[in-house]
């Protein structure tokens, strides 16, 4: 039984936690890496938790932490704790740019966004937390939240822009290439 | 409230609508019913988030994240130590308490003369400060040494009997000096990480089969050999709770 409620948590959760681990890691394998071991807390802790409802906010924050504990130490994340909102949101790729736009390029905006706003920022775009609970799971204050997310965003379009731009520019226009091969 | 104010918060509104029932977003949706600006605004804001999310749902794990995941979790929810018990492992526990018995211990207090002697110990100690993933998850050491076997990676011969009151958590491999290291780790609480070498590799290596312990980082390690391998043990846990855990090796 409790092997088959192992199994309904891996199948409703791992994927996001896969895209998330993904987002913090940045390489295929790391995320695989970190994904296992938040499931394998969760085999040896897991049961400590009572509310199976917060099963979902528990193995993100796991994730989170294991992500923190397990590279390389160089926090500089606090230096950028509060900064305020900003003022603007820049110059964005309109929407259906990014809707034709490559997943894997999307996801490599995303990670160009500094870690700070990247990690509350990708829980946002999961969809799987509420602000309240991305707070709980960093443990740091909504407002804090609210002005990553802020940040981050305007981070993520202006990544967005940059990345829809050098994909522009690496087209070559079929008529040049046609005049070229029979010139 | 005003609008930069009320985007502020929108920004956080999540473009599936799980926030709709959040008390929180009232005010400022409600502005963006009244003000024509906002409210395209937040179009365009929305319709951009839920762009963007629609392409992180595209991403697809490995086809064998799953698997690996229910194996490696799976298994560590089995106990596994009944391995610990049986007759061949408490045999080399033993030897390994006939060495450690009869040794002196001796403390490093520097590392400022490294030598090849200590260079593994400091390296283990650096590298468990540094943090790591692991690559294969699993309760039962056995299953570990067989993973291990097939990476032609180092096997340990013998393991401190004080092992066997900690849980396998994993094991990786890794490269020092290019050559390969095994590294495998226990816990209950804190955790143990044993580096094992192959003493062919490190022929310069002193091989004393007494442990010799550090202290660095805030970790405490210890390092002998036996035969075939050198061995290091690093632990966030204390020196003394390190020598008593190799000291039950036969106690």
């Amino acid at each position: 039984m409790a092997g088959e409620i192992f199994t309904q948590l891996v199948d409703a959760h791992y994927t996001p936690l896969y895209r998330f681990a993904l987002s913090l890691t940045r390489n295929t394998s790391d995320a695989c890496d970190l994904t296992q071991q938040t499931f394998f807390i969760w085999a040896r802790k897991g049961e400590q938790l009572r509310d199976a409802a917060k099963a979902k906010s528990w193995l993100f924050t796991t994730l989170y932490r294991e992500f923190l504990r397990g590279r390389r130490r160089g926090d500089h994340l606090t230096a950028l704790e509060d900064l305020p909102p900003g003022e603007s949101d820049p110059a964005a790729p309109e929407v259906d740019v990014v809707t034709g736009m490559d997943a894997g390029l999307v996801v490599e905006a995303l990670q160009e966004v500094e870690e700070v706003y990247r990690v509350p920022l990708t829980l946002f775009y999961l969809e799987e937390l509420s602000y309240k609970e991305i707070a709980d799971s960093l443990e740091v204050p909504i407002g804090t939240v609210m002005s990553r997310l802020s940040r981050g965003k305007a981070q993520l379009r202006a990544a967005l822009a940059k990345k829809e731009a050098g994909s522009r520019n690496k087209v070559v226009p079929f008529a040049s290439h046609k005049e070229r091969k029979h010139s | 409230m005003n609008n930069d104010e009320a985007k502020f918060i929108l920004r956080a509104y999540r473009p599936n609508g799980g926030d709709a029932s959040d008390a929180m977003f009232g005010a400022a949706l409600e502005q963006a019913r009244q003000d024509p600006a906002l409210a395209r605004w937040l179009e365009g804001q929305q319709s951009f988030d839920r762009a963007v999310a629609d392409k992180l749902r595209t991403i697809v794990p490995p086809a064998d994240l799953r698997a690996a995941i229910l194996a490696g979790a799976g298994v560590s929810q089995r106990t596994a130590r009944s391995w610990w018990r049986q007759p061949r492992w408490l045999g080399l526990a033993a030897s390994v308490l006939i060495i450690f018995a009869v040794g002196v211990t001796a403390v490093w207090t520097s590392r400022a003369q490294a030598s090849d002697g200590d260079a593994l110990p400091v390296f283990a100690t650096d590298y468990v400060a540094g943090g790591f993933f692991l690559k294969r998850h699993n309760a039962n050491v056995d299953d570990l040494r067989a993973w291990l076997a097939t990476q032609n990676a180092p096997l340990p011969k013998d393991l401190p009997e004080g092992f066997a009151q900690l849980r396998s958590l994993g094991c990786k491999t890794l490269d020092y000096r290019g050559k390969d290291v095994s590294l495998l780790c226990f816990g209950e609480g804190k955790e143990y990480h044993l580096f094992v070498a192959r003493r062919d590799d490190f022929p310069v290596m002193p091989a004393s089969a007494v442990p010799q312990f550090l202290m660095r980082k805030g970790y405490s390690s210890a390092a002998w050999a036996d035969d075939k391998n050198q061995y290091v043990v690093v632990t966030e846990d204390s020196l003394d709770a390190l020598k008593k855990c190799l000291h039950c090796t036969g106690s």
